[in-house]
């Protein structure tokens, strides 16, 4: 059972991550292992490593951009912000998002056995 | 069981992610491994373990999962795909015209210094005319087929089989010295140019900077014979209607390649094929000429065809 469920969620989740990124760095910029561990906490990611691929696909598409700023230790962070185009996207989302969560509800609300 | 034990030092981890994408274009790599490095640093002042941050960063194999995909997309991309069977036909076409155009003149320029002590010497083809043209055929078919297998293989054995094909062709080329290493030249440059669309590491950007490179080489060598001829009119040392015709043909080959013109991309290749073929009617040093200008031009054309990005016309 818990496998089935892993893998539903990982279905989900490959469509959703991306959003999920640009709705994350809508509130403040973040370097990666905050983005890493925030993710992580909210179970949308299984590995953290799989976010720095998604993040360098999401820069060369123009969502997200990066600079570099003065961390601990006297290291460099890389930073992560949303575009403007990004936000426009993370826009389109929602309303997308927000359709589907419905009319899935609404499918799915009539035959719940345990929930109710 | 190896692989896991590697992969639970963080050196371990970052070498075999590094491995893993080492056909991966070279920025991106760089890119990916520094950004994980950078993560296991942090997480490390954070003070959690190394094995903690390893198991939470997931398998090399996941990370490096999404630029794999990209690569074998990209490799098989249409465009591609399209080029490499072009040079595929390149390649046996070509070597099949420069074994017929190397026996017209077998006579007169094929000094063998290898094979069977009869066969040696300049006057080869007279004993020995159809078992040795035989054999000379089925070598450069064999050849060009060499070259050309690479156009049907898949992505990143490709690339590999590509390099050591037109490293074998170089060499050929070098061992059978200018006489009948001339025609081989044909199959080296198409086997390099497929070497080169087998490349998955060039990004699209180091692509489009190769090509400015090799317009601007290609520029100087079809335009550079034009200003002779034009300072040789202008000086009396040429004289006759040749030299004009020359330099219009050659104006318009040398300008349409640097201006990417696509007609004159063309024609650039069929005066190269034309001059190619001109070879066989001829002797001695003029045939060289013909057949090593020949190849000059429509290996430039067929570059510029292949990978010079279309250029709008009407804008």
């Amino acid at each position: 059972m818990v496998e089935q469920r892993e893998k539903i969620a990982t279905n989900i989740r490959k469509g959703v991550l991306e959003y999920c990124v640009l709705g994350s760095l809508a509130n403040e910029d973040k370097y990666g292992l905050e983005l890493a561990e925030e993710l992580t906490e909210r179970h949308l990611t299984a590995g953290e490593g799989s976010l720095y691929p998604l993040l360098a696909r999401m820069k060369t598409a123009g969502l997200v951009e990066t600079r570099w700023e003065e961390g601990g230790a006297g290291r460099k962070r890389k930073y992560y912000s949303i575009t403007d185009h990004g936000q426009i996207m993370l826009k389109e989302f929602r309303a997308v998002w927000a359709e589907i969560t419905e009319q899935v509800e609404q499918l799915l609300g009539g035959q719940d056995g345990e929930g109710s | 069981m190896a692989k896991v034990a590697e992969n639970q030092t963080v050196e371990g981890y970052l070498r075999s992610l590094d491995r893993l994408l080492r056909n991966v274009p070279m920025e991106a790599r760089r890119d990916l491994v520094e950004d994980i490095a950078e993560h296991i640093d942090e997480g490390r002042e954070r003070g959690r373990s190394e094995s903690e941050i390893i198991a939470a960063l997931g398998t090399p194999q996941a990370v490096a999962a999404p630029y794999l995909e990209d690569l074998l997309r990209d490799g098989n991309s249409p465009r591609l795909r399209r080029i490499r069977r072009v040079l595929g036909i390149v390649a046996l076409v070509t070597g099949l015209f420069a074994a017929i155009i190397s026996r017209s003149s077998d006579s007169t320029i094929v000094n063998m210094v290898f094979g069977p002590a009869e066969v040696q010497g300049l006057s080869i083809n007279y004993d020995y005319s159809d078992v040795f043209a035989a054999i000379q055929l089925l070598i450069f078919l064999a050849l060009a087929l060499m070259v050309a297998a690479s156009a049907v293989m898949k992505p990143i054995i490709a690339r590999k089989y590509s390099i050591a094909a037109a490293i074998v062709m170089t060499i050929v080329v070098i061992f059978c010295g200018t006489g009948l290493g001339m025609f081989f030249v044909p199959s080296m440059v198409t086997a390099w140019m497929l070497a080169g669309a087998n490349n998955l590491k060039l990004s699209p950007v180091g692509r489009s900077k190769r090509s400015r490179t090799v317009q601007a080489i290609g520029g100087a060598v079809l335009l550079i014979p034009v200003l002779f001829s034009l300072v040789g009119l202008a000086t009396g040392a040429v004289v006759g209607t040749g030299a004009y015709a020359y330099i219009a043909l050659g104006l318009l080959c040398g300008v349409g390649f640097v201006l990417k013109f696509r007609a004159a991309l063309w024609v650039t290749c069929v005066v190269g094929a034309g001059l190619s073929i001109l070879s066989i009617i001829d002797q001695g040093m003029l045939m060289a000429a013909f057949w090593l200008s020949g190849i000059v031009y429509f290996y430039f054309g067929l570059y510029g065809l292949l990978w010079f990005e279309k250029r709008k016309l009407a804008s």
